[in-house]
């Protein structure tokens, strides 16, 4: 185990340099859309731990987004906090509303907790639009961004993006070759099983439920750097089929398959330009088609060509999704 | 005040149950948990305004062509193309090739509708009708009389057709059903053409009452509460969870805030399913390893 931890550190740390070293030739708009990827990359990652590795269906992921987009602007803009705190304190209170539901949902699974999770994201948007005073209601707020002397904005968010995504990513790669992600898989599998193997059940499902909504709350801090304005339309149900299908593309239950998939679907959406109908249209029938056709997704499918999911020693949760 | 709120509740109510009881009749048949719901009854609104009133045809033949089109739906995308190919895909699978349809459901209509919200009139007057402390329109008799009706008649095709108890052995149990000789994916069929067209109407009550748009599928929240309010997999269930959600969530609308609706229905999902997760008429469930 040791091994892969410690082969893939130097591809973390090449990864950073690479992005350090190309990111002055690129002009603006390409340095949006690498930033945009990542942010997806890392939201599209937590999700995957829930419902890839976990097996928990959840289905109201971007209510993360939306709490840690909303409370990186409101810590900046209202309490004056800089930057490099407030994206954090994001995260951590994503990390509280996760915790709450993680035990609200602790004895739930299928489609009551798929039901309950749609329930609690619909109210959180509903609870930002409110909010008014705070989050100034429907109409939205403006989020202040990052700056430092001598370097473009761009680029800086472009470099905070690639490292928090990188950390994140070398992060989750190891917790998951830990115990713990031995066990979110067993609990996947079968949680009754998991259980008579010794695995604390309740612990493990509410850890999970805090780790993706810890990534769900950085990614929507950052992305609210990113675009500047924020309204609480833009982090709808939209945003639970646009990771959704992320992790179907890319890969279910598989670290890889989220950044294949957030890089595939956000080039695809900003390189055609699509209006929000085809971005309906194109991602419903992506799910369709690679549920139906390619359950295993792109990586799963890479994967299988290569023959590695039997060194890797995680089982891919798709593997078993046909039963 | 009480009384109006009363009955604004069974009203809305009525069409919960509506949905809920075509979700139900589906989940029971087909074990499929159908979260496209929300978008049958948006198309079929859709569907009514377009021969009612882009088209002017009269109210009958554009109300029995929606529910046609409907079914035709039901058979076509939802059972030939989604449902079938997945039948021994995993719960999680189909789930997710719903809300994919869903979405392009969603983006079909945009495309062709536009995203603009659409007034829809109804046949019936809006005019209140006195009877003693109640106010009631014609159109919310309509809608209570024709939900009764055609919970009525679901009935009796229950009861005493052929498909009808086809499809309660079915629900039952599936392999023992088709080893007496019944056509299971004929079963499924019937359930998803009767749900969507159920859902369908739902939608075209639920026109007048709201505005018509791309989005108003989101209301199948409500009626997924109603069926687990009801008890899940209950068809008695869903329409006493509809009619009670109904009921609840108008009286907090009325008492407390009318914007606050949503999180209503989420605090009493949330709390059924702590204090009774059977619901008021479900079955205790029972899982095998």
């Amino acid at each position: 185990m040791t091994t892969t931890t410690g082969r893939r550190l130097p591809a973390a740390l090449l990864a950073l340099v690479m992005a350090g070293a190309v990111g002055p030739f690129l002009d603006n708009y390409l340095l949006y859309v690498l930033s945009l990827i990542g942010v997806y990359a890392i939201f599209a990652l937590g999700y995957n731990l829930l419902m890839g590795y976990a097996g928990q269906f959840d289905f109201g992921q971007g209510a993360f987004l939306g709490i840690g987009a909303y409370a990186s602007a409101v810590l900046q803009v209202k309490a004056g906090l800089p930057f490099a705190i407030a994206l954090p304190l994001s995260g951590c209170i994503a990390v509280l509303f996760g915790l709450a539901i993680g035990v609200i949902v602790l004895r739930l699974s299928g489609f009551y907790l798929a039901l309950v999770t749609l329930g609690f994201h619909q109210t959180v948007v509903l609870g930002i639009a409110l909010w008014g005073p705070l989050t100034g209601g429907f109409q939205g707020m403006t989020v202040p961004r990052p700056t430092m002397p001598g370097i473009k904005d761009n680029l800086l968010m472009f470099y905070i993006v690639a490292v928090v995504a990188i950390v994140l990513m070398q992060a989750a790669l190891n917790i998951l070759r830990s115990r713990i992600g031995t066990a979110f898989v067993a609990i996947r599998e079968s949680d009754i099983a998991a259980q008579a193997m010794g695995i604390n059940l309740t612990q493990h499902r509410v850890l999970a439920y805090g780790m993706s909504a810890f990534y769900g709350g950085i990614a929507g801090g950052l992305l609210a750097m990113l675009l500047s304005y924020i309204t609480p339309e833009g982090f709808g149900l939209v945003e639970t089929l646009k990771v959704l299908t992320m992790i179907t593309v890319g890969g279910m239950g598989s670290v890889a398959g989220s950044v294949i998939g957030a890089a595939v679907m956000t080039l695809s959406t900003e390189m055609f330009r699509l209006p929000k109908v085809s971005v309906e249209i194109t991602n419903g029938v992506l799910l369709v088609l690679f549920i139906m056709l390619m359950p295993t997704g792109i990586y799963g499918l890479y994967a299988k060509l290569r023959g590695r999911f039997a060194r890797s020693g995680v089982i891919p949760a798709t593997s078993v999704l046909p039963k | 005040m009480l009384s109006s709120v009363l009955v604004n509740g069974v009203v809305v109510g009525c069409i919960y149950a509506l949905v809920a009881v075509g979700f139900t009749m589906i989940y029971n048949a087909t074990e499929t948990v159908n979260f496209a719901v929300g978008e049958s009854l948006m198309v079929g609104a859709y569907l009514l305004l377009t021969f009612d009133k882009f088209l002017g045809w009269s109210y009958p033949l554009a109300l029995l062509t929606t529910l046609a089109m409907a079914g035709l739906i039901g058979f076509v995308v939802f059972d030939r193309l989604v449902s079938r190919p997945l039948m021994t895909a995993s719960m999680l699978s189909r789930v997710i090739a719903l809300m994919g349809l869903a979405s392009v459901m969603k983006g079909t209509v945009r495309l062709i509708w536009g995203a603009d919200a659409i007034h829809m009139s109804s046949p019936f007057s809006t005019k209140p009708i006195v009877v003693g402390p109640v106010e009631i329109s014609q159109q919310e008799i309509a809608i209570v009389v024709v939900t009764i009706s055609v919970i009525a008649l679901l009935y009796l095709f229950f009861q005493h057709t052929r498909i009808g108890m086809a499809m309660r052995a079915t629900s039952q149990n599936r392999r023992a059903a088709s080893l007496m000789g019944i056509s299971v994916t004929g079963v499924f069929a019937a359930a998803w053409i009767i749900g969507t067209m159920l859902s369908a109407l739902g939608g075209v009550f639920l026109g007048p009452l709201l505005l018509v748009d791309p989005d108003m599928g989101s209301i199948a929240f409500k009626s997924f509460t109603a069926v687990v309010l009801g008890g899940f997999g209950s068809l008695p269930g869903a329409v006493v969870g509809g009619i009670l959600l109904g009921v609840v969530e108008n009286l907090a609308g009325g008492y407390i805030r009318s914007d606050l609706q949503i999180a209503v229905t989420f605090i009493l999902l949330i709390a059924v399913l702590a204090i009774k997760p059977t619901g008021l008429l479900g079955k205790p469930l029972a899982k095998r390893v």
